[in-house]
C-alpha cells in the first residue's frame, strides 16, 4: 500500500505538479523574506556596533589628550610652582630672612587654589607629602579611558560576530534562491524524472537553508558590556593598579572576574597586581588562566614565565619564554629573561647563547634604525636595562641569599656568579656604546681602574681636599658631596670616560659626567658627585650606584646607601 | 449538458486564475514598495550614522585641542599671576622698609612685575573674573560655543536617530514578511476545491492587508 502510495504521488498530472510547485515557491518565498529579515538585523546590529567601536575610540583618543593636557598643567605647572615658591621659602627660613620667607609661603598656599590636584582628596596641605598625582590622573582620565577602550575592544567583538551573521545569511539567502531556480526550472520540465529531480534538489536546499538559518540565529553573539558591571569594575581595577593600591585593585578585578569569568584583560590585570604583591602563585594562576582564554599575546606568556622564574620553577620559566618568543621573536626582554631562566637553571653555556643573541637583536635594532633614519624605541633601551637590573638582582638574591627566585633554587651558584657578573658588564657595556655610538663597544680598553672608593670629602683650612678621608658605603642624611677615588693604570689620554649615578635602581641623568681623560697613564684620581652648588639640596635617603666607563667599557661600579637617622 | 456545465467551471476557473493573478500581482507591487521604503530607511540609518561619527570627530577633536590651549593659557596667567602676587607682597613689605632695605625691596618688585608683564600678553584676559582669578572652565565652555557655531559637534541625537531608522527598517521587513505569506493561500487556492478555495483566498488576503496596514502605520509612525 505504502509503495502504491508513493507511486501515485509520483505520478500526479501537469497541472498537479505544477500547483504544488507554485505553493513550494510561494512558502520559499515567505522564507527567503524571514531570513532577509534575520541578515538585515545581523547587519543593522554590525552596523550599530561598528559604529560604536569608532565612537569609542575616538572618544577614548579625545579624552586621553584632554586628559593629559589638564594632568600635565596640574601637576608640570600648577604643582612645580608651588614646589618652587615652598622651596624659596625654605630657603628664605634658613637664611633666616623672615619677610621673604612669609612672601613665598602666601604664594606657595595661595597658588594651592588653581588646580584641583593641591587640594584633598590629592594632597593635603599641611603634610609634607607630594600631591597623590597618580590617583588624580585616575580619576581625571585614565578610569574613563580604560572604560572606552574596553567599550571599543568589546563592540569590535560584537561587530566581527554580526558581521560572520550577516554574511553567512546572504549564503542561506542565496542557497533559498537556488531552490527557486530549482523549482522554476522543474515547472518548465517535461520529463517526470527531471522535474522531480529538480524540485527534490529545491526541497533539499530549502531543508539546509532553513536548518543552518535556525542553527545560527540561535547561536548567541556575545556582548562583554552586557556582563553586568564587568567593563566598569576592570576599569576602576586599572585606576586602583595605577595607584598602586593592589589589594583594593584585585578586589576590583574580582568583582569583574565574577560578573564574566573568562574576563582575560582583567585575568590579566589582576595577575600583574599580584605580581605587584609577590603573590607569585596567583599571578600565575591568573596569566595561565588568561593564556587558556585565548590570549595569545606575548607579554602574557613572557609575564609568566618571569612569574616561573620569581618562583624557582625555571624549567616552566624557559618553556614560556620560548612560547612567548615564537610569538613575538623581537621581545627584547623575553629574549634575556630566557637567558636568565637558563642561567638559574644552571644551563651556563646556553644561557651565554640565549644573551648573545639578545644583545646580537639590540645591536641590530640599533643599526636598522640608524640605516633607516629613524630613531631607536625607547622600549630597547627599558629592555637592555631590565635584562641587567634583572641580573643584578639574580646577584644579589645569590650573595645575600634571601629574595625571589629562592636562591637554593638556583642551580650551580658559583657559575652563575661568575657568568652573571661578566654578562651583567657585557650588558651595561652594549648599552652605553649603543647609545653614544650607535655600535657595540669594540675591542678591549687599554689600562685597568681599581674599585671605586666611595668618601665624604674632607677639607683642610684653605679648603683643599685631604687625601685621608675614610671609605665608606652609608652616609647619613645630609650629605652634600661624595668622592670617588681610584688608582689607575696604562691608560691613554684621549680616551673617553663616563660616570653614571643610580638612585633606587633608576639612573640620575642629570649627574652623568663625560669627558676626555687627561689625567695620564697611571696614577690616582678622584672625582666628585657634589650639590655644593645648592645651599638646599642634599643626597636623598635610598641606594646609590656609581659606574665609571672607559669607551663605552664598564670598568668598575660602586654603592653606597643614604640613611635617615 | 456535461459539455455546458465543463464550460461554466473552465470560465469560472479561468476568472478564478485571472483574479489569483491580480492578488499576486498586487501582493509584489506592495512588497516591492515596502522593500524600496526599508531601503530607504536603512540608508538614511547609514547616513545618520555618518553624520554622528563626523560630530564624534569634531567633538573629540575641539576638545582635545580646547584643553591643550586653554590650559597653556592658564599656564601663562599662573605666570602672570605669581610674579605679580609676589610684587604685590613685597610691596606690601616696602611700606614699612627704609633706606637700603626699601632699595632693595624696589628693585625686586620691579623686577617681579617686570616678568609678571612678560607673561601678560599670552592669555585670554576675557576669562578673568572680577577677583583676577582666571576662570579656565569659562574658556573650555566659550571655546567650546564658538565651535559649535561652525561645526556640529553633537551626535547623541544622531545615532538615536540612525538606530530608529534601524527598526524602522527590521519593522519594515517584518511586514514584508506578513505580506509574503499571502501568496501562498493564493497558490493554494488552485490546489483546493469548493468552499475552501474562498478561505484561501480570505486568509491570504488577510496577510496582505495586515501585512499593508502595519508597513503603512511603521511608515507615517514616528
Amino acid at each position: 500500500m505504502e509503495t502504491k502510495g508513493i507511486g501515485s504521488f509520483f505520478s500526479i498530472s501537469d497541472d498537479q505538479f505544477k500547483r504544488m510547485i507554485a505553493v513550494f515557491i510561494a512558502l520559499v518565498t515567505v522564507l527567503v523574506a524571514a531570513v532577509t529579515y534575520l541578515q538585515s538585523d545581523a547587519a543593522s546590529r554590525d552596523d550599530q556596533a561598528n559604529r560604536d567601536s569608532k565612537r569609542y575610540a575616538v572618544e577614548s583618543f579625545g579624552r586621553q589628550v584632554s586628559g593629559t593636557a589638564r594632568v600635565n598643567f596640574d601637576e608640570s605647572v600648577a604643582y612645580q610652582m608651588m614646589y618652587e615658591a615652598a622651596l624659596m621659602a625654605d630657603l628664605a627660613d634658613q637664611r633666616q630672612e623672615q619677610d621673604a620667607a612669609r612672601r613665598f609661603h602666601t604664594i606657595a598656599s595661595e597658588v594651592s587654589l588653581a588646580s584641583p590636584l593641591l587640594a584633598p582628596p590629592y594632597y593635603d596641605p599641611k603634610g609634607t607629602s607630594e600631591p597623590d598625582i597618580l590617583r588624580y590622573e585616575a580619576d581625571v582620565y585614565l578610569v574613563e579611558i580604560t572604560t572606552l577602550e574596553e567599550n571599543f575592544s568589546a563592540a569590535w567583538e560584537v561587530k566581527t560576530a554580526w558581521d560572520y551573521k550577516a554574511n553567512t545569511y546572504i549564503i542561506y539567502i542565496t542557497l533559498l534562491a537556488l531552490s527557486l531556480f530549482m523549482f522554476g526550472l522543474a515547472a518548465t520540465l517535461s520529463s517526470p524524472r527531471s522535474r522531480w529531480v529538480f524540485s527534490g534538489a529545491g526541497v533539499l536546499s530549502t531543508a539546509v537553508a532553513v536548518v543552518a538559518s535556525i542553527l545560527l540565529w540561535s547561536k548567541p553573539v556575545f556582548d562583554l558590556r552586557q556582563q553586568g558591571n564587568a567593563i566598569a569594575d576592570y576599569a576602576q581595577g586599572v585606576g586602583l593598579a595605577h595607584q598602586e593600591q593592589y589589594e583594593a585593585a584585585i578586589e576590583s578585578f574580582d568583582r569583574a572576574l565574577a560578573a564574566y569569568p573568562a574576563y582575560t584583560n582583567a585575568l590579566v590585570e589582576r595577575a600583574g597586581a599580584n605580581m605587584e604583591l609577590a603573590q607569585y602563585d596567583q599571578a600565575v594562576l591568573d596569566y595561565t588562566a588568561a593564556i587558556n582564554t585565548g590570549d595569545k599575546r606575548a607579554f602574557v606568556a613572557g609575564n609568566l614565565g618571569w612569574a616561573y622564574y620569581l618562583m624557582g620553577d625555571f624549567q616552566r620559566a624557559i618553556d614560556m619564554n620560548r612560547f612567548a618568543l615564537a610569538a613575538s621573536p623581537d621581545e627584547l626582554w623575553v629574549q634575556f629573561d630566557l637567558g636568565l631562566s637558563m642561567l638559574a637553571a644552571g644551563q651556563v653555556e646556553a644561557a651565554k647563547a640565549e644573551y648573545n643573541r639578545g644583545m646580537e637583536m639590540a645591536t641590530r635594532s640599533v643599526a636598522d634604525a640608524v640605516t633607516a633614519g629613524r630613531e631607536q624605541p625607547a622600549f630597547l633601551w627599558w629592555s637592555l636595562e631590565d635584562a641587567a637590573s634583572s641580573l643584578d638582582d639574580c646577584l644579589n638574591t645569590l650573595d645575600q641569599e634571601t629574595g625571589n627566585p629562592p636562591p637554593q633554587s638556583i642551580q650551580n651558584p658559583d657559575a652563575v656568579r661568575t657568568t652573571g657578573q661578566d654578562l651583567l658588564t657585557s650588558l651595561k657595556s652594549l648599552t652605553v656604546a649603543l647609545e653614544f655610538t650607535n655600535k657595540p663597544p669594540a675591542g678591549t680598553v687599554s689600562g685597568t681602574i681599581s674599585p671605586l672608593q666611595i668618601s665624604e670629602p674632607v677639607y683642610d683650612d684653605q679648603g683643599e681636599m685631604v687625601s685621608d678621608a675614610e671609605p665608606a658605603t652609608e652616609f647619613s642624611f645630609g650629605i652634600t658631596e661624595v668622592a670617588l677615588q681610584f688608582d689607575y693604570e696604562g691608560m691613554q689620554n684621549g680616551q673617553e670616560y663616563l660616570v653614571k649615578l643610580y638612585f633606587d635602581g633608576v639612573e640620575d641623568p642629570s649627574w652623568r659626567i663625560l669627558g676626555v681623560w687627561d689625567y695620564g697613564a697611571s696614577g690616582s684620581q678622584t672625582i666628585l658627585l657634589s650639590y655644593e652648588y645648592s645651599d638646599y639640596f642634599t643626597f636623598g635617603p635610598g641606594q646609590y650606584q656609581v659606574e665609571l666607563y672607559i669607551d663605552q667599557h664598564l670598568m668598575q661600579s660602586a654603592t653606597f646607601s643614604v640613611y635617615e637617622e | 449538458m456535461d459539455g455546458d456545465m465543463d464550460e461554466v467551471v473552465e470560465e469560472k476557473d479561468d476568472r478564478l486564475q485571472t483574479l489569483m493573478a491580480i492578488l499576486i500581482a498586487i501582493v509584489v507591487a506592495i512588497g516591492a514598495i515596502v522593500v524600496w521604503r526599508s531601503s530607504l530607511a536603512e540608508d538614511a540609518a547609514g547616513d545618520a550614522d555618518f553624520d554622528g561619527m563626523r560630530a564624534v570627530v569634531f567633538a573629540e577633536n575641539t576638545r582635545a585641542l580646547n584643553y591643550v590651549n586653554a590650559y597653556e593659557d592658564y599656564r601663562n596667567y599662573l605666570r602672570y599671576w605669581y610674579y605679580t602676587r609676589l610684587g604685590e607682597l613685597i610691596d606690601a613689605d616696602l611700606a614699612t622698609a627704609d633706606g637700603e632695605q626699601a632699595d632693595l625691596l624696589d628693585q625686586e618688585a620691579r623686577a617681579a612685575y617686570n616678568q609678571a608683564d612678560a607673561n601678560a600678553y599670552f592669555f585670554e584676559t576675557r576669562y578673568l573674573n572680577r577677583d583676577g582669578a582666571y576662570n579656565v572652565q569659562r574658556q573650555l565652555g566659550s571655546m567650546w560655543a564658538d565651535e559649535q557655531r561652525i561645526k556640529d559637534l553633537e551626535y547623541e541625537s544622531k545615532f538615536a536617530v540612525a538606530d530608529r531608522l534601524r527598526i524602522k527598517t527590521l519593522h519594515l521587513l517584518l511586514a514584508l514578511m506578513v505580506i509574503s505569506i499571502a501568496p501562498v493561500f493564493y497558490s493554494l487556492v488552485e490546489s483546493v476545491s469548493g468552499g475552501f478555495r474562498l478561505v484561501m483566498i480570505t486568509i491570504g488576503s488577510v496577510f496582505a492587508i495586515a501585512g499593508t496596514i502595519l508597513a503603512v502605520l511603521i511608515e507615517f509612525t514616528r
